[in-house]
């Protein structure tokens, strides 16, 4: 008898598919349901299915996450609510897949694949969910900044710059100067290069809002920020970043 | 436009080699009139001439002036010995004879003045030329900022919400119908606010206190045991009527929002949110609290799992501030246990 387990992390979507597989695939045996990542894996390496309906968007650990370390000869069905690259990146690769809100037509054409089809090669699908999950380099989201005990936290697309000043580094948003304590190349390497832009020594400043860039005769330029009285001068090496290309 | 330019630095430059001929004639440095302007146009001449072979050749380094002096001095002997062949058969003459010295450096000063002359002018119409094109890299920028906030802000409807919302809503159909239809009905009043660009409506606290607990109701028929909630209303408060406060629309509603995306559904065990209300003689205050997995230990985001996270707080503090000036504040703060605070203070007029 063909077995199966279900994993989503929304109680009654399980339930749903329970009830739905039952009416249209009796002879499948739902031998357990998971409602987070973590669970599936522990479930799969003990009951071994022979299919694994996975959601994808998960606590803990993503659907994708969870098909990777599942035995080669697991049957994978996706099921997505929207991901809507992962959907075409499933149709090219032959994996099964179901949108929710599952419908009983597209279960029931996706139960006939299941019981004729070998599983997708494990390689293959390793592949898969690598150019998935491909790590889209994270930058730094939030600030840490405060004064004494009070921590506060700034979204990073507030700031205007930072500025090295003395030990700290003042973080400039459109209302407040902020401190904080840290180095700037620290900094800068967890923040997003093509929004932040390194012009000197110390400073960094967000790109959007520059207002105008002014070459002198020693290749620096002088930069306008909108909304901003100050002025800051990017150095003759970082001149480079305003050169037209 | 080019040939125009190029015809035009060989005027001022034939008319300044006529002038430096002159003036070399009446210091008594050349034999005649005729000898020193051949002489001095063959330089002239010969310098622009290596100007514009190299700029073909190097189009980047226009602007330099070591090149520009290479350029200029190589254009001075060329030129000199073509002067010395043309007006005696000796190419090396002006090299030679006994008032060649003194030409020879009148040639080279005059040569490198006007070599950096040259270099400079192009700096300056670079330099405009790079201003400018910076100025409309950004402006394309821009577009492409309001591109997106337009797109932002008409997906404020999460989509993954939305899917799984409706997916909820199915699988309860069979089972408890009354819920699927109560729940259908929020979720289209839900969509009716937030499609209707209400972006700078004003709204009243009741209104968008009804907003954020069919938000809620909605996630918590989703998530089951994994959200619990609560909206409180501060004793001090219990004398206003919130029908009678005006706030901004959908200026709370985000931070709930953020609240179960970045706190509540990434946590396995889930959590709770409190949202707390409080009126002061002449500020209102909105506390979102919730008890999520707070930052720093979110999962990277995956390339498929598209997050504007944060956004919406830009978005609301632009707001704040282009409705009340200094007069509202939003701060996000951790909690010492777990989660995070976001505390909203605002006027209880909002200012016309």
């Amino acid at each position: 008898m063909t077995t199966a387990l279900i994993v989503d992390d929304e109680p009654k979507l399980v339930n749903y598919l329970v009830v739905k597989l039952a009416k249209l695939w009796p002879e499948l045996d739902v031998v357990g349901t998971a409602e987070n990542g973590l669970e599936a894996v522990t479930l799969a390496q003990k009951l071994k299915p022979d299919i694994v309906f996975l959601d994808i968007k998960m606590p803990g650990l993503n659907g994708l996450a969870v098909a990777e370390t599942l035995p080669k000869d697991s049957k994978i069905v996706f099921v997505t609510a929207f991901d809507q690259y992962a959907a075409d990146a499933f149709e090219q690769s032959a994996v099964d897949y179901l949108l929710k809100p599952v419908g009983e037509e597209r279960l029931t054409k996706t139960i006939q694949r299941l019981k004729q089809k070998e599983p997708v090669a494990k390689a293959d699908l390793v592949a898969l969910v690598k150019t998935l999950t491909s790590p889209k380099v994270s930058f730094l989201k939030w600030l840490r900044v405060g004064l004494d005990d009070i921590t506060e936290l700034v979204p990073i697309q507030d700031v205007v710059y930072f500025k090295v000043d003395l030990k700290y580094i003042d973080v400039v948003t459109q209302n407040k100067t902020y401190l904080l304590r840290q180095s700037l190349s620290d900094l800068e390497s967890q923040l997003d290069p093509d929004v932040f832009w390194r012009i000197n020594r110390g400073c960094i400043v967000r790109v959007d809002q520059i207002a105008k860039a002014k070459r002198d005769f020693r290749g620096r330029y002088d930069i306008t920020l909108y909304d901003q009285d100050q002025t800051l001068r990017a150095s003759q090496p970082f001149g480079y970043l305003f050169k037209k290309s | 436009m080019l040939w125009k330019r190029h015809l035009l630095i060989f005027l001022v430059n034939t008319i300044s080699c006529i002038l430096i001929a002159v003036f070399i004639k009446t210091q008594n440095l050349a034999p005649s009139y005729t000898k020193a302007l051949i002489v001095s146009l063959c330089i002239g001449w010969s310098v622009q001439l290596t100007f514009t072979i190299f700029s073909r050749f190097f189009p980047n380094q226009s602007t330099s002036y070591l090149l520009g002096l290479v350029q200029s001095v190589i254009g001075l002997l060329v030129g000199m010995l073509l002067g010395g062949f043309l007006i005696s058969g000796n190419a090396l003459l002006v090299f030679l004879t006994p008032y060649a010295n003194n030409g020879f450096f009148f040639s080279l000063f005059f040569a490198v003045v006007g070599g950096t002359v040259v270099v400079t002018l192009m700096r300056l119409k670079e330099q405009k030329q790079e201003i400018l094109e910076f100025e409309a890299n950004q402006l394309r920028q821009e577009v492409t900022l309001s591109e997106t906030k337009l797109q932002f802000l008409q997906a404020q409807i999460e989509p993954h919400f939305l899917f799984n919302t409706l997916s909820n809503i199915t699988s309860l159909i069979p089972t408890e119908p009354l819920l699927a239809e109560k729940s259908l009905i929020n979720l289209t009043g839900l969509l009716r606010i937030k499609f209707d660009g209400s972006q700078n409506k004003v709204s009243t606290l009741a209104d968008e206190l009804w907003l954020i607990r069919t938000y809620l109701d909605l996630h918590n028929m989703r998530l089951g045991k994994r959200l619990k909630f609560e909206i409180v209303i501060n004793k001090s408060a219990e004398g206003f009527d919130l029908a009678s406060i005006n706030v901004p629309s959908l200026l709370i509603q985000p931070l709930v929002e953020n609240a179960i995306q970045h706190g509540i559904e990434p946590s396995i065990l889930g959590g709770s949110i409190r949202v707390l209300v409080d009126i002061e003689s002449n500020k209102v205050l909105v506390k979102v609290i919730d008890t999520g997995i707070g930052i720093g230990v979110e999962q990277p985001i995956n390339a498929i799992m598209t997050s504007h996270a944060g956004i919406g707080l830009s978005n609301i503090r632009a707001r704040l501030s282009a409705i009340y000036g200094e007069n509202a504040s939003l701060k996000i703060t951790e909690n010492k246990d777990a989660g995070i605070t976001a505390t909203l203070i605002m006027l209880r007029e909002v200012p016309e």
